[in-house]
């Protein structure tokens, strides 16, 4: 195994190379790694019968691509990469991950995607090497490779003084960092990540932005909920715009500002998004 | 300070702890919920205990040194007292007593009096309770005595006491040892091994959500089944553990303290036994513990849900205490009151291979429909990220949308303010020692206000469809003819049942009784009025109607199932609780199937209209069946003092069965059994941010 240590912009950030690649079927588009199609969640509520979280959204990844899905609070971006990520099941319409379906193959999907949100807390009383281990065997790797690549991703992203602290001691930024090397152990070839920078201070939300890039050069498919504007623009290659559940625009910056005839991306979310946001 | 911001943040500060669900919980139900059922739960248990006593038989052997002809005519006047003649001064068995009759002179030497011994073991609860029997037996003599004989003294008059009474323990001070730990220890082992449960079940779960970890293991190409399973593991270890620890430091104290006496205690088979059986007993809690914490969104929340259990099995572990109660086949099969009893039995030394093959049977079923909730609820997303909010309360009635039934959450919460209503409700109109109109009134009125009133006040405050939520459907005239099948096969089954519940738990007597002399004296009108017309329409509008649509999303047969569980309990008395159950069950079918909660007034209104008949005509309708060919011995199941004969039993059941294929076959297509999902949403508001935060 080969080990690629691209420097960083300000952190030694780096990813070990792909090993894990993408088995997509012969007769597909080699490129294509995520495919959504039709996918609808319908959560019922007691009071109003159901809550259309995602209404039949269409989309297509490929590979060493950034794509954004920007949208509002309750827009359905969470329940969307939720099910991308196989921890809900769609009421409807299908999902793709290395071509690999997220309702019938799962465990197959988990394997090859790294699944980091808000929600994607550690456990408070384990420490940062246990925590990794403890999900490494989840995923079925061997005793020396996890040995391996803990050393290795504890090393890339300096965590290794504070590598026996417990996880709820540990600053914000140590925090991110245990649950990046936590997204990263078994070297996923597709990242999701759910508002990653949602509540860090900008060292930390730079971290990730740095980890995200990195990720990129790798070749490895990101796809990345936010609804920060510039973070959006900065990093992604083509972006979703989701209102209500519905994917209201898609395709790269240039595109949507042509398409809405706005000077920036903000018009243009408000464009689409407009009033009807919430 | 201004007493303006004072006063503003206690407003503020009220009306958000008043909309926490836990604060209403601890402070409002917990109290008046837990009270009425302690109370009666421990006054029920007490009476059954007394009940059961009383059935005791003790065989006396009378050993006479002297005759004292009196006396003996005495004791045979207790019927639990079966006295038979001996020359042995010991017990011929454990369960026996020796009263032994001899003389000796007063002070004075005046006179002669009968000195009694009486020979027994306190340890046994038969020869205990028969020596009470004769005490009291004797003290009543030594009274009618007193009263013939007087002896003159010098100062005066003065009455002697007329027998001189000695009691003769003959089980040893270790022994009542032994049968004091053996009543104590099981209940503090089945209390602690729960507690033992309780902390990790709620942290693995409901801590986990709390903390934010959940979505990770999700993420992880863990199944939900592993991931339960191991989870199960840790709580179940942790149990286990709990429960050794007790069960260690208790023997290692218990050997410290009475070194005399260890040996004759607690041998090691003993100890054997009752930790194989605390492995079905922490499977069960583990996983009843974890099944319902999965429900809730934080520990706090989870520690409201699992603390009541907790507090419900109290009653249950106490029966060890209860002496009155020993273990038999059915209470094998009671959970947790089978543990407690069992540990007792194991503890005195007795091994019988029935009671642990059933105990261990039993417990381990339990164990496993638990085990498979547990692992079912943790496949449920809505369980498993808390989607559903249970109910809003003092949210202000516009704000509030309109919806056609109520949720799971507000059926279970309008359960419990219903029994609670009710049951003060006839704490003050209707004492059964009142008189007995006042009686039937009162009971009458407590159903119409503390029953039918808070149920259709909040179904108007939660904006229902009144339609949808009470089933106010119309049926059709077959299907009135499949209530009265489904009726008169389940009365002679529903005899059969209360009578065998009559053998498990005693009927209490002092209700019976009032019951039916209020009845009788009352009038016959005013009784169906109260006792016929009033239940079966407020009855049925709160459990078949609004508690019923509650549970709308449940499978049609666990909704029946748990409608008809839920009447059983409202019925307080243990006495009530099959025949109750089977009612409510049988019901609910009717409703849940035909979609009209009329055919089900009309079962109720039947069911009690025959039942008060019954006891108002007792002897025409005995002569009535006795004529209709049902045998000579009618009068006895009919007045619920044998079992009704198995050909009619048969015959019933495929009366019974008739029925419901009827009311099967003619059911409601768009019932809500079948699902309500067809209806589309009309509100397009997202309410995904709610989702979005687990």
């Amino acid at each position: 195994m080969t080990c690629i240590l691209p420097v960083g912009h300000r952190l030694n950030w780096s990813l070990v190379a792909v090993r894990m690649d993408c088995e997509t079927t012969e007769n597909s588009d080699s490129r294509v790694v995520v495919e959504v199609s039709s996918l609808r969640k319908f959560f019922p509520d007691p009071k109003r019968q159901e809550i259309r979280a995602v209404d039949g959204v269409s989309f297509t990844c490929y590979e060493g691509e950034i794509f954004g899905i920007l949208g509002p609070n309750g827009a359905g971006k969470t329940t969307l990469l939720r099910m991308l990520a196989t921890i809900l099941s769609p009421t409807s319409g299908s999902a793709q991950v290395c071509g690999f379906d997220v309702m019938t193959q799962p465990d197959e999907v988990k394997k090859r995607i790294g699944f980091l949100s808000g929600s994607t807390k550690l456990y408070s009383r384990l420490t940062p090497t246990e925590t990794v281990r403890y999900f490494a065997r989840l995923y079925g790797m061997e005793k020396s490779l996890i040995e391996e690549r803990t050393h290795e991703i504890f090393d890339v992203l300096g965590m290794s003084y504070f590598e026996d602290r417990q996880w709820g001691k540990l600053s914000t930024g140590e925090k991110q960092k245990v649950s990046i090397a936590r997204t990263l152990i078994h070297d996923p070839s597709v990242l999701i990540l759910d508002e990653p920078t949602a509540g860090l201070d900008v060292v930390s939300g730079q971290a990730i932005i740095d980890f995200i890039r990195n990720a990129r050069e790798l070749n490895k498919t990101i796809i990345l909920s936010t609804h920060y504007m510039t973070e959006a623009e900065e990093m992604c290659d083509r972006i979703g715009l989701l209102s209500a559940g519905k994917l209201v625009a898609m395709g790269t910056t240039e595109e949507l500002l042509a398409a809405s005839g706005a000077s920036s991306l903000t018009d243009a979310f408000l464009h689409y998004v407009g009033g009807n946001g919430n | 300070m201004k007493i303006r911001n004072v006063k503003t943040i206690f407003f503020k500060e009220m009306l958000e702890t008043l909309r926490d669900k836990r604060t209403l919980m601890v402070m409002i139900l917990g109290p008046v919920l837990i009270y009425p059922i302690l109370i009666l739960a421990f006054s029920q248990m007490v009476s059954m205990e007394k009940a059961r006593l009383r059935r005791y038989r003790t065989t006396v052997q009378l050993y006479e040194k002297k005759k004292w002809p009196d006396i003996k005519k005495a004791l045979s006047e207790d019927p639990n007292l079966r006295v038979v003649e001996t020359n042995e001064p010991r017990p011929k068995d454990e369960k026996g007593i020796v009263v032994e009759f001899d003389s000796r002179k007063t002070k004075d030497g005046d006179h002669e009096v009968p000195k009694i011994v009486v020979t027994y073991r306190q340890t046994n609860v038969h020869s205990e309770r028969g020596k009470e029997r004769v005490l009291a037996a004797l003290e009543k003599y030594a009274k009618e005595v007193t009263g013939r004989t007087r002896v003159h003294l010098d100062n005066g008059e003065r009455y002697v006491y007329p027998l001189i009474l000695e009691e003769n323990d003959l089980s040893s001070d270790s022994e009542q040892v032994r049968t004091i730990l053996a009543m104590s220890l099981p209940m503090i082992l089945v209390l602690m091994t729960i507690a033992g449960a309780m902390y990790p079940a709620i942290d693995t779960t409901a801590g986990e959500k709390e903390r934010g970890t959940i979505e990770t293991i999700l993420a992880a190409p863990a199944g939900r089944n592993e991931i339960v399973y191991g989870k199960f593991l840790s709580v179940f270890v942790i149990c286990m553990v709990t429960g050794l620890l007790n069960l260690t430091a208790m023997t290692l104290t218990f050997v410290h303290v009475f070194r005399d006496f260890s040996k004759s205690f607690l041998p090691a088979m003993s100890m054997l036994l009752v930790l194989i059986s605390l492995v079905p007993l922490a499977v069960l809690f583990s996983a009843l513990m974890m099944a319902v914490s999965t429900y809730a969104r934080t520990f706090r929340e989870a520690q409201n849900y699992v603390t009541p259990i907790y507090l419900l099995c109290l009653i249950p572990a106490m029966f060890s205490v209860m002496r009155g109660f020993e273990l038999n086949d059915f209470l094998c099969l009671v959970p947790v009151i089978n543990m407690s009893l069992f540990f007792r039995e194991v503890m005195e030394g007795v091994y019988r291979a029935r009671h642990i093959l059933l105990v261990f049977a039993s417990t381990s079923v339990y164990a496993a429909v638990a085990l498979r909730a547990a692992v079912k609820l943790f496949q449920d997303e809505n369980a498993l990220f808390s989607l559903e909010k249970p109910f809003a309360l003092f949210v202000r009635r516009r704000f509030l949308r309109a919806k056609p039934m109520p949720s799971f959450g507000e059926a279970l919460f309008a359960c419990a303010v219903v029994f609670v209503l009710y049951y003060y409700a006839s704490l003050f109109f209707a004492t059964p020692s009142g008189e007995p109109s006042s009686f039937l009134w009162g009971t009458m009125l407590s159903q119409w206000v503390a029953i039918l009133l808070p149920v259709i006040i909040f179904a108007r405050y939660l904006k229902l469809d009144f339609r949808q939520t009470f089933s106010l459907r119309r049926f059709r005239p077959v299907q009135v003819l499949a209530t009265f099948l489904l009726f008169a096969g389940g009365f002679l089954l529903l005899l059969e049942l209360a009578f065998l519940q009559k053998n498990l738990f005693p009927e209490l007597h002092e209700f019976v009784d009032e019951l039916s002399s209020s009845v009788q004296m009352g009038g016959f009108l005013p009784a169906v009025l109260a006792l016929a017309l009033t239940p079966a329409i407020c009855e049925e509008m709160m459990f078949r109607g609004f508690v019923l649509a509650g549970m709308n999303r449940l499978a049609p047969g666990a909704r029946i199932l748990l409608n008809g569980i839920l009447f059983g309990l409202y019925h307080i008395f243990l006495f009530k609780l099959l025949p109750a159950a089977f009612l409510g069950i049988v019901i609910s079918f009717i409703v849940v199937y035909s979609g009209s909660i009329f055919l089900g007034m009309l079962f109720h209104l039947t069911n009690n209209f025959v039942a008060l008949a019954f006891s108002r005509y007792n002897r025409e309708s005995t002569a009535f069946f006795e004529k209709i060919g049902f045998g000579p011995n009618a009068a006895r199941w009919l007045e619920g003092k044998g079992h009704v004969p198995w050909p009619l039993l048969v015959a019933s059941t495929a009366v019974l069965i008739l029925g419901a294929v009827l009311i099967w076959r003619l059911r409601f297509r768009d019932s809500p059994a079948a699902g309500d999902i067809a209806e589309t949403a009309s509100h397009g508001e997202s309410n995904a941010e709610e989702i979005r935060q687990i």
